[in-house]
């Protein structure tokens, strides 16, 4: 079912948290654009010894006539960045009350957003069983953000999600920015492999665990048969109690610790979203807390 | 253990029905989630820390079936035998006017009938109640009466009478029910203490700090245009100045006021005077507060002005008659002769001695020595019987309220006559008051036309009854029978009877009481009696050939319930008192209801637990 969640409003909205942004914190993503390599840019870095073959351009003139003695100067290397970000477009994301999906789309266009305000280059997927669906492909400037961001609303959650088997085969680049997975990660599907894979890359990593309210503090009781939104075949069949419900939520303690223990030890980020928290207090508080903004 | 309602135990036919619809209930409901995975992996971190959590839900079945059960057995009343825990209560109210004395802000009897209400109310169920009401009369209410509400109902409908009462009918019916079982507890609930009392309990419900003034024996009488008017104050219980004022002819303003000075216990008479022309009524108030306000005020209405019958005798010699009419009346006495009777009208009275007219007049008549039969008059001549010597009269011995009345005063000894005149007919509508042989001599009665009727059967020159000291009274007491004032006087006392004279001419007679209440008085006989059960003045209209009359009488308080500080001399029953008691029941209602109470609580408690977790 399409969404409209990217609408003027909502552009609106970005542009106020992009202001926000700029104005208390210091960058995106670390903020740190430069590569470690030494490059050509303007941003002079050190000297070294002139040698035979180097750009004579380089050539700093007056240490030479201080010192008598050719010296290259060295500027840092400034590279564009690669914000890809993975959205889960599994059933889970949308059954029932569709505050998961929304939030899902609202934070990826939400950090597509500021990834083009640092003119970095954004890919955003959607992972379809064992594959990626482009959505939007090499987005850089926010012209181009805005003639694209509107696919999003395009996007359907009705398959289900493989998220190791979609990502660890596809381009995901090499130590060129921000990795962001976007899911409810309930599943038992194997999710690792995929971290494995982008830290492989040297990619910088962030988990956003999107949970809607009655996942997170159900109120289901009574004789309950539940069936699996994505797969009928599986079903839980049991008298919901207090106990019950107290199993559950230490089964979701222990699925969450996994999944963000899991991505500290790849040194990557975790974050457990709950869907009905509003963007701005996301990013100001959990985000900022974490290192991701700043 | 037995049931009031066995039909409800019917309800526990709902206790199948919930359990069916429990487990009809009871099936899994199905929905389908975002994800099994977390409700999946619970499994895995599930475990049972309440080993009674797992019997909520039937836990909430028991006690819907604790619900119906109560509520089935609530309906169904339930009743426990109590071996040898109730009792037998003769309850003896005592209904006199001092009663009516006000103790905290009711009155004695009120607070008596609390009384006895608690103890039926705390009473063991099966205990019997029964009720002797001692008013006017002595009435038994309700006797082993076990049903407490009917028994409470019919006490609160007995009202204190205003009256003095005799309390022997009271204490022989409480003694019947002793005889019977001497366990019966006996309760005397009144205003008085009694020197000694066996066998019954004395409940004096009065107050100790009562305080009464009364006002009695009332008179007046108009002089050379001045109404002297007075009577007997008495303060009962304390020394006071009291102000007695008088009112006359029913107006709202005191005509005259004065003030007695007296001791605790005292009496003084009081005199007021008034100067007026005529009078209808006056009364006397004593304006100072008190507990008992029924003898606080007396009326006094003036009854001279009744009418006077007028008399017709026709005999040829009315010596003896005209004599003692002189002597008895101020009425209009004439007289005639046979010859000289052509049937005059207008008279109250004839009296036809030693003649017997054609037909009788449509007024009263006294037939004296009539030899000779006449229509309408009751009876038939059959002849005239001449005594060989002189016979002696035998006086009635009738306790019949018209004989006694005729008679009183009547001695009836040493009365001879040598002749008579022998009847036959319709002596049932006559009252016989001397016989001779068995031969009504004298006798009294209403006649084929409606009228009363006198007939002596024998001549008075031929007896020596003229002569008897029983002459005049005897004639006065035919006279007042003949000529009747329709009431005899206007003061009476509260508990008294009001023989009321019926005429042939009167249609009806409505008494309206002291309190509204309307009733009419029997006029199917010639002598009507209306009983004085309230304080105050009752009014008599009287009907008479198609006019009405209105005749007022002034019912006062006895003075014998005035004084607070009486003390019986003795109430008490005869026999052994036994305390052996008979099976009561109990009554788990109550429980029943706090019970359900309880459970529907408990079982709303959980259903809110289950349903909202509240914990």
């Amino acid at each position: 079912m399409k969404k409209v969640v990217i609408d003027e409003s909502f552009l609106s909205q970005l542009e106020q948290l992009g202001t926000l942004l700029k104005n208390n914190v210091a960058g995106m993503f670390g903020g740190n654009r430069r590569s470690k390599n030494l490059g050509s840019s303007c941003e002079f870095a050190d000297y070294r010894d002139y040698m035979p073959g180097d750009d004579v351009t380089k050539i700093d003139w007056n240490a030479y006539a201080r010192f008598d003695k050719l010296y290259e100067k060295l500027y840092f290397d400034e590279r564009q960045m690669h914000t890809r970000i993975y959205i889960d477009a599994s059933r889970s994301m949308d059954h029932g009350s569709d505050e998961k999906a929304v939030f899902a789309i609202k934070l990826a266009a939400a950090f597509a957003y500021l990834s083009v305000c640092e003119m970095d280059k954004v890919s955003i997927y959607a992972i379809r069983g064992s594959s990626l669906e482009e959505i939007v492909v090499g987005m850089v400037g926010k012209d181009s953000y805005l003639n694209c961001i509107n696919r999003l609303n395009e996007l359907e959650f009705d398959s289900d999600s493989k998220i190791s088997e979609a990502i660890a085969p596809s381009a995901v680049g090499r130590g060129d920015g921000y990795s962001i997975i976007i899911s409810d990660f309930l599943t038992d599907e194997n999710f690792e492999a995929a971290i494995d894979r982008l830290a492989e890359q040297k990619r910088d990593i962030l988990c956003v665990q999107v949970l809607a309210r009655e996942e997170l503090n159900p109120q289901l009781r009574g004789k309950m048969h539940l069936f699996d939104s994505e797969d009928q075949s599986k079903f839980f069949r049991k008298k919901i109690d207090q106990d019950v419900v107290r199993a559950y939520k230490d089964a979701l303690k222990y699925v969450t610790d996994r999944i963000r223990l899991y991505c500290e030890s790849r040194d990557g980020s975790y974050l457990l979203a709950p869907a009905y928290v509003d963007l701005p207090e996301l990013f100001f508080e959990k985000f900022a807390d974490m290192g991701v903004v700043k | 253990m037995s049931f009031l309602y066995p039909l409800g135990l019917l309800g526990l036919i709902g206790v199948p029905l919930l359990i069916l619809i429990y487990i009809l209930r009871s099936k899994y409901n199905e929905q389908t989630v975002p994800s099994t995975y977390l409700w999946i992996l619970s499994e895995k971190f599930f475990k049972r820390r309440n080993p009674l959590s797992g019997l909520t839900g039937i836990i909430s079945l028991i006690l819907q079936i604790l619900t119906v059960i109560f509520a089935s057995l609530a309906i169904a009343r339930p009743m426990f035998t109590v071996p040898n825990s109730a009792s037998e209560y003769c309850f003896i109210l005592d209904g006199s006017g001092s009663m009516n004395t006000l103790s905290g802000g009711k009155t004695c009897f009120d607070k008596g009938k609390d009384y006895i209400e608690d103890t039926i109310e705390s009473a063991r169920l099966g205990s019997t109640y029964t009720l002797i009401s001692v008013g006017g009369d002595t009435d038994v209410v309700y006797e082993r009466l076990s049903d407490k509400d009917v028994a409470i109902d019919l006490l609160s409908d007995i009202q204190c009478s205003d009256g003095s009462c005799e309390y022997g009918d009271a204490l022989d019916a409480a003694q019947k029910y002793f005889d019977e079982n001497t366990s019966t507890l006996v309760y005397f609930v009144t205003d008085k203490d009694y020197e000694s009392s066996e066998n019954v309990e004395i409940v004096n419900i009065s107050s100790q700090n009562t305080v009464n003034y009364g006002i009695s024996d009332v008179w007046g009488n108009l002089t050379d245009g001045t109404l002297y008017a007075g009577g007997t104050v008495t303060s009962y219980t304390s020394d006071a100045t009291l102000t007695v004022e008088l009112y006359v002819n029913g107006s709202d303003r005191a005509a005259k006021k004065t003030t007695v000075t007296l001791a605790a216990g005292e009496s003084a008479p009081v005199e007021l005077t008034c100067k007026v022309n005529s009078y209808d009524s006056f009364r006397l108030l004593i304006t100072d507060k008190d507990d008992l306000a029924a003898d606080n005020e007396a009326i006094s209405y003036n009854t001279s002005s009744e009418e006077s019958y007028s008399i017709l005798i026709v005999s040829e010699t009315p010596f003896f008659l005209e004599a003692v009419f002189d002597a008895l009346t101020d009425s209009v006495v004439d007289t005639v002769t046979p010859e000289e009777y052509q049937g005059q009208g207008g008279y109250g009275l004839y009296i036809f001695h030693s003649f017997t007219p054609d037909e009788l007049p449509d007024a009263a008549v006294w037939l004296i020595n009539s030899s000779e039969s006449v229509d309408n008059s009751g009876f038939g001549v059959r002849g005239i019987n001449e005594l060989e010597e002189p016979g002696e009269l035998v006086k009635s011995t009738s306790t019949a309220t018209q004989a006694r009345k005729l008679l009183a005063g009547v001695e009836g000894r040493d009365i001879y006559i040598s002749e008579y005149v022998k009847y036959s007919g319709m002596y049932t509508q006559f009252t016989t008051l001397f016989s001779y042989d068995s031969n009504p001599m004298l006798l009294a009665g209403v006649n084929a036309l409606g009228n009363r009727e006198v007939v002596f059967a024998f001549d008075f020159h031929k007896s020596d009854i003229t002569l008897s000291t029983d002459f005049t009274p005897l004639i006065s007491n035919l006279l007042e029978y003949s000529c009747p004032a329709l009431v005899d006087r206007s003061d009476y006392l509260c508990g008294e009877e009001v023989n009321i004279n019926i005429t042939a001419n009167i249609d009806s007679v409505k008494v309206t009481s002291p309190n509204g209440v309307e009733s009419y008085i029997d006029t199917s006989t010639d002598l009507g009696v209306l009983s004085l059960d309230k304080v105050g003045t009752y009014t008599l209209v009287f009907t008479v050939s198609g006019d009405q009359k209105t005749y007022q009488i002034y019912s006062a308080a006895p003075t014998s319930e005035s004084d607070p500080a009486q003390v019986g001399i003795d109430f008490s029953l005869v026999g052994e008192q036994t305390y052996e008691k008979t099976d009561g029941q109990y009554d788990p209602l109550m429980l029943l209801f706090i019970m359900l109470a309880v459970v529907f609580t408990a079982d709303w408690m959980v259903y809110c637990y289950e349903k909202y977790q509240l914990r």
